[in-house]
């Protein structure tokens, strides 16, 4: 199989005050489509940092992403904007959904920023809310939702531009032990089904079983 | 406690230009209060003091009048009860020729002077003259003459020296006998063309062969004596001259009403913004303190505790705003006595201010009341707020869906488009100044629906226009309540501003629309002017024509009706409309109408006045006139605002007759050379006579600039509430973009890059602005709807000329506004931390 992320001496400094703060220190991984990849650790071990940093929402210090062969931080915004839109789909552990949003408008979100005609996905809105379990919320707006519902449209929300990496950030941290399930089992779907790539950071051992790979980080550093 | 109260110390320092909105909003409310509560009062002593300067401690005046038998009298020797002394004056007209050289240097032959004759001793009782030099151990009597010190040093005379003045038409070799500074019966008048002079008041009356009599008596009260029985037992013994008091308060408040009515409205419209930025605002100071008063409660803190604190928050507002705000309400008040003080007819007044105690804290009292009450309802909301959803940061306030807003905004919209038409008239004032209000507060109640419609409509080809961009911002931009707020700021900004305006080019319009109607270039008024005169005035080069206008504009009463028409005219129906164009109402027959007012005692009369007097063709009017009351009958109606519509037409051969008038009031003069030249040579020919004229382009530039002077006030209070407007739309930005933080942090991690999201925020700003300007222009459209009405119910007449670029202004306004608002919060939403925003709830 081939590697869909690379990453190579990958370090990520901080500035604290006057303090410097070396949270991530010559990462080397990589990772292979299809995989389903939980990425474990303390807190402060900074696994969410370099989730973020392979879905170019930050820089690194230095080091390499390659992306499907490409160096992410060699990108400029409007190319890695591109990229996040394309290429790599999200999921927060606070759903990060607008608000005052119908589901269907949160979902339909990446195809608006890639500046596509939203009439024409409708079809595949209605798809992909089937496979979430959310087809009769879509007029909904996030207000209206349990939590483990906004989970899944925010899960819907990176599928819908059909990317090839899914980053989740600590996807059930802030649900209950059934919700968890759900969403996991989800997750295991799209996965299974759709030979999505997936990254999810998590605490919990339980989640992990639902991936294939685990990577831990500690003390900035990678052990696999 | 106390830890509590250094913890929202400290937020407000943390929170400088939130803190500064709400002070700024609560000072300016308070400042224009005071100073429209204390303008009515200053404006009165500044008349006071300008009338006091010619009549110095005097409390009423006896003077002759129409109906007197002759224009002077004898004062009366016996002693009244509660009179002090009473002492009188004679003037005459002096004129003093310069040399050529001073001729050169001034470019005028002659110097009118008003010379009065007073009796020194009691002159000096009176109102002393300030004098600069004076005459020693010398007694003033005989030829002697005190002159001001601008005309000494203007041509150069001291005490002592000989100068030549002619007095009604008499050569004089006077001596000066005193130089007096420009104070009291000597205060300059700089737009006044003459000087006074003070001479001998035998010398005076001698001269003008009245001997013991007066022409004007000041009577000066003993102590604590009451001016109305006083001026009643005075009217008893002066049966046919006018007893008066020489400055009327009650006439001059019934004239400030006039321009404190509508400052206060204005006041009111600034109050509004004010508490609608006060509440939006404390509505985020109160959710951003949730969590901590939280925390409070947790550790022991009661409800009343915690209410107390933010109630203190917003009293320590109220009272630092009430400070600043009487503070710059003296600053406003003396700018506005300032404005009031050149008028253009009487001069410039002294500039000094009144008020009292009372008025400091009345609005001291209203800056805490607009902090209180604009607080109050977030305080109380977050308040009901549960200690455990406190404690779990459960605590969003879910607004309900209050249809019942929408549908109480449309009736009010609907109530107060109309209002102006039902109001009946006696209580027309205050119901147009409710529906004014009532209309602004509909449109507030109106935005979101208003808003909702406009973006259904944007949603359609947003697309086409600004790409998905647009789309995403009319979706943001939906139920967005600092959007929301941004509107209703720019709407109730642009509306005001956008009346006033108008209003003021309406006036504009009007004045000119008014001396349009006069078809000549000069008027001359000339005393004791006849037939003969006319001819010497004709004979003048330049002259091309003339007319003798027979008027009064001292007022004719109306029989059982409170009215007074105050403008009366007798015209020559032959010749008047080859002077003045005149409107007749519907579709009457000018030369008919005309025609029918020289074959009896036929009137007509101006739309105000019929408006007022509800009158229509072939009522009667009883005018109550020097030869007694005159029955008149209605025979039409015009347009006309001279004496703010309230003028009427009669015969020129019944005005006679009725007004017991035989001189000519007025001469219109036409000319084909410069006005200014004619009216120069008018004044060369007629030096002698004592005579008023101007040219109409100045008659029209005075009017003009005695309107503008009170628009200007009017302007600054409509630009003083734009600019709150402005400092909350500013605001709702900066919240807006510290809410919205998380949703755009959001939208750049799934790809949105910050040349999409500067693009989205400017096309919500471009929207909002657009909205804004929109119902600004329907708001002020609306107001502007009762302002006929509301200006009529204050006997001022006025035709609103709407104006296409004022429209065209406020939307671009209300854009250019939102837009350079929302210039900050893009450049900081482009360099926002993703994650930070992201990653903390």
């Amino acid at each position: 199989m081939e590697n869909i992320i690379e990453v190579k001496d990958l370090n990520k400094t901080f500035l604290l005050g006057e303090l410097t703060v070396d949270v991530l220190k010559g990462i080397n991984m990589s990772v292979k489509k299809g995989e389903f990849i939980t990425i474990m650790g303390p807190s402060g071990s900074g696994k969410s940092t370099l989730l973020y940093l392979l879905g170019g929402l930050d820089k690194p210090t230095t080091g390499k992403i390659l992306i499907k062969g490409q160096d992410i931080s060699a990108l400029s915004d409007e190319e890695q904007s591109i990229m996040r839109r394309r290429e790599v789909g999200f999921v927060f552990q606070f759903y990060n959904l607008v608000p005052n949003l119908t589901v269907e408008d949160n979902v339909m979100l990446p195809l608006l920023l890639d500046g596509k005609k939203i009439n024409k996905y409708r079809d595949k809105l209605d798809e992909i809310l089937d496979v979430v379990e959310l087809s009769d919320r879509k007029k909904h707006t996030p207000r209206e939702l349990s939590g483990g519902q906004q989970q899944r449209v925010a899960i819907a929300r990176a599928l819908i531009n059909e990317p090839d990496i899914i980053l989740a950030d600590e996807p059930t941290g802030n649900l209950d032990s059934k919700t968890t399930e759900e969403v996991m089992n989800l997750f295991q779907k799209i996965n299974r089904e759709k030979g999505k790539t997936i990254l999810q950071v998590s605490h919990s051992l339980e989640t992990a079983k639902y991936g294939n790979r685990i990577i831990n980080v500690k003390d900035g550093r990678v052990w696999q | 406690m106390g830890i509590i109260v250094r913890f929202i110390v400290k937020s407000i320092f943390e929170k400088k230009f939130r803190a500064f909105i709400i002070v700024f909003s609560i000072a300016i409310s308070a400042a224009l209060f005071f100073a429209c509560s204390g303008l009515s009062g200053t404006i009165s002593s500044m008349y006071e003091n300008q009338i006091k300067m010619q009549t110095g401690e005097a409390d009423i005046i006896i003077q002759s009048d129409e109906d007197s038998p002759s224009g002077t009298f004898k004062i009366k020797s016996e002693p009244i009860d509660g009179v002090s002394y009473i002492t009188g004056s004679i003037s005459a007209s002096g004129s003093y020729k310069l040399s050529e050289e001073q001729s050169e240097t001034y470019s005028i032959k002659t110097e009118n002077l008003i010379v009065r004759g007073f009796n020194m001793e009691e002159l000096e009782k009176l109102n002393p003259v300030n004098f600069s030099q004076v005459a020693k151990n010398k007694d003033f009597e005989g030829n002697f003459i005190i002159l001001s010190i601008i005309f000494a040093d203007k041509y150069g005379y001291s005490v002592g020296d000989r100068i030549d003045i002619k007095i009604n038409g008499r050569d004089k070799i006077l001596t000066v006998y005193g130089i007096s500074r420009p104070t009291g019966i000597f205060q300059h008048n700089p737009q006044s063309d003459t000087m006074t002079a003070v001479m001998p008041m035998d010398t005076i009356a001698s001269l003008r062969n009245v001997r013991g009599r007066v022409q004007t008596a000041f009577v000066v009260l003993e102590e604590g004596v009451d001016i109305k029985s006083a001026m009643e037992t005075l009217e008893d013994l002066y049966p046919r001259y006018r007893v008066s008091e020489p400055f009327s308060a009650e006439e001059l408040n019934q004239y400030m009403q006039f321009i404190v009515v509508p400052m206060f409205m204005m006041t009111s419209m600034v109050l509004f913004i004010s508490i609608f930025i006060i509440y939006s605002t404390f509505k985020v100071i109160t959710t951003e303190r949730l969590p901590v008063i939280g925390t409070f409660r947790s550790i022991g803190a009661t409800r009343k505790m915690t209410d107390v604190v933010l109630i203190g928050e917003s009293l320590t507002y109220g009272i630092i705003g009430g400070i600043v705000g009487n503070i710059l309400g003296i600053g406003v008040l003396y700018l506005i006595a300032k404005i009031m003080a050149a008028d253009p007819y009487n001069g410039q007044m002294n500039v000094s201010i009144k008020f009292g105690i009372g008025h400091l804290a009345a609005a001291f009292l209203l800056a805490i009341v607009v902090a209180l009450i604009s607080s109050w309802r977030p305080i109380s909301k977050a308040s009901k707020i549960p200690i455990k959803d406190l404690v779990l940061n459960n605590t969003e306030i879910k607004s309900k869906n209050k249809k019942w807003k929408k549908y109480a905004g449309i009736i009010m919209l609907l109530l107060s488009a109309a209002l102006p038409l039902i109001a009946p008239k006696s209580l027309a004032l205050l119901i147009n100044v409710v529906g004014l209000l009532i209309s602004t507060v509909a449109v507030v109640m109106c935005v979101p629906y208003i808003t909702r419609n406009f973006l259904n409509l944007f949603d359609r080809f947003y697309g086409n226009f600004f790409g998905n961009e647009g789309i995403l911002a009319v979706k943001n931009l939906n139920g967005n309540k600092n959007i929301l707020n941004n509107i209703s700021l720019l709407a109730i900004g642009i509306s005001t501003l956008l009346m006033i305006n108008t209003i003021s080019s309406s006036v504009g319009i009007e004045v000119l629309n008014a001396y349009k109607d006069w078809n000549f270039d000069i008027m001359v008024s000339l005393y004791n002017s006849d037939r003969n005169t006319e001819q010497v005035l004709r004979s003048i080069d330049g002259v091309d024509g003339t007319y003798g206008a027979y008027e009064s504009w001292d007022g004719v009463d109306v029989k059982g009706e409170k009215y007074t028409i105050r403008y009366l005219q007798g015209v020559d129906i032959k010749r008047y409309r080859d002077y003045v164009t005149f409107r007749l109402q519907g579709k009457m027959d000018a030369d008919e109408t005309f025609k029918l007012l020289d074959e009896g005692r036929n009137i007509m009369v101006a739309n105000m006045a019929k408006e007022k007097l509800g009158l229509k063709v072939g009522d009667r009017l009883t005018l109550e006139m020097k030869s007694g009351d005159k029955e008149y009958k209605v025979i039409g109606f015009y347009d006309s605002i001279m004496s703010n519509g309230s003028n009427a037409v009669i015969s020129q051969k019944y005005y006679k007759m009725d007004m017991k008038q035989q001189e000519i009031s007025n001469f219109f003069v036409k000319t084909s050379k410069n006005p200014d030249e004619v009216l120069s040579s008018i004044q060369g020919k007629f030096t002698r006579r004592g005579m008023f004229g101007d040219t109409i382009d100045s008659m029209e530039k005075k009017n003009y600039e005695s309107n503008n002077q009170f628009m200007i006030i009017l302007q600054a209070f409509s630009v003083i509430a734009m600019l709150i407007g402005i400092f909350g739309v500013f605001n709702n930005y900066m919240i807006s973009f510290m809410e919205r933080k998380r949703s755009i942090a959001m939208m750049r991690s799934i790809g949105m890059s910050k040349r999409q999201t500067l693009k989205m925020i400017m096309i919500e700003a471009l929207t909002g602005g657009c909205i804004g300007g929109v119902v600004g222009i329907i708001g002020g459209t609306l107001m502007l709807w009762s302002v006929p009405n509301l200006m009529q119910s204050i006997d001022i007449p006025i035709a609103i000329h709407y104006s296409l670029s004022f429209f065209i202004s406020s939307l671009v306004g209300g854009i250019f506004i939102a837009v350079l608002a929302s210039i900050s919060p893009a450049l900081k939403t482009s360099k926002l931390n993703i994650i930070e925003a992201i990653k903390y709830e």
